[in-house]
């Protein structure tokens, strides 16, 4: 029985190589896919596309325990119809966001408290945007796959916005930082 | 210098340029007269979204508040004047109905929403400890 604390890291492909992403393990096969395939190309393409890595440097080889996908974003409606009606107590679209892309735990170490770990550093970097004022964050969203990573954000009281999945869900950060 | 200028438009762009000609009093062949009278509102439009700023139409008169000019190029001027590189998140009719409900009915407070913040902001957090078995 090996025990350790894994160590939040910004994803980099030097320091991250893809014999250490192939380790990885997780039910859900795009989140598996996307920590191979595709964190490196959007961390290249878009500069506030962001991933980061629960990595256990503890055991030899390290492994990543979770990892989770941030990016800036910018909700909108698709049409105007849906946009119209009624604002007059609503910001105009598009609504500044942040968009919890991806949030994953190795099936080897779920149930011990890391998803709860990364979705507080998700929304602590968050809140790093937030108070350095560049950008006004309104919304926390994120795209849940399945049933239960729907319940675990709704724990939270994340709004459900789609039927279908991902699910789409919603934290208005507003009343939140005003309390 | 002037220009001749020519266009191919839909009968609803004839339809609509129409109204406003008529709207705007002009003679029914003053087609430059209506062209240079849109460019200059357009141009007021675009520098506004330009600099990230909303459109909003006010009767202060009668008191009524403000309807906001709602127009993807526009949204798309306001994000692009705010320099950061976003994802576009879109949403149809149903999901932007439902946005809109949760942000102006009222809100309690989720209590684990509350203390994930409260952790965050206190800045003690552990990771917590992994146990991969055999």
């Amino acid at each position: 029985m090996t025990v350790a604390r894994p160590i939040i890291e910004v994803f980099d492909a030097d320091l991250h190589p893809p014999s250490l992403l192939r380790e990885f393990r997780n039910q859900e096969e795009s989140l598996v896919r996307y920590l191979n395939r595709y964190a490196r190309k959007n961390v290249e393409r878009h500069k506030l596309n962001q991933t980061f890595l629960a990595v256990d440097r503890f055991r030899k080889p390290a492994r990543i325990a979770g990892y989770f996908t941030l990016a800036v974003c910018s909700v909108e409606a698709q049409s105007a119809k849906a946009a119209l009606e009624p604002l007059s107590t609503l910001p105009g679209y598009p609504i500044p966001g942040m968009l919890l892309a991806q949030l994953a735990v190795d099936e080897r170490v779920q149930g011990q408290g890391l998803g709860t770990f990364l979705i507080d550093e998700a929304l602590l970097r968050t809140l790093h945007v937030v108070q350095a004022g560049q950008i006004p964050i309104r919304l926390f969203v994120t795209d849940p796959l399945n049933e239960a990573a729907v319940a675990f954000y709704e724990r939270y009281g994340m709004t459900r916005m789609s039927d279908d999945y991902p699910a789409r869900m919603v934290q208005d950060l507003k009343p939140y930082l005003e309390a | 210098m002037s220009t001749r200028f020519q266009a191919q438009i839909k009968p609803t762009t004839v339809e609509t340029l129409e109204a406003i000609r008529e709207r705007l009093g002009l003679e029914p062949n003053d087609r430059a007269g209506l062209l240079e009278e849109l460019a200059r509102l357009a141009a007021w439009s675009i520098e506004q979204a330009s600099r990230g700023h909303h459109i909003v139409a006010t009767d202060n008169v009668a008191g009524v508040s403000g309807e906001e000019h709602i127009d993807p190029v526009l949204q798309r001027l306001r994000r692009d004047a705010s320099g950061v590189e976003v994802e576009p998140v879109m949403l149809n009719e149903a999901e932007a109905a439902r946005l809109r409900a949760l942000m102006t009915e009222p809100v309690e407070l989720n209590q684990d929403f509350v203390s994930a913040l409260r952790r965050v902001l206190d800045g003690e957090r552990v990771p917590p400890e992994l146990d991969w078995g055999a």
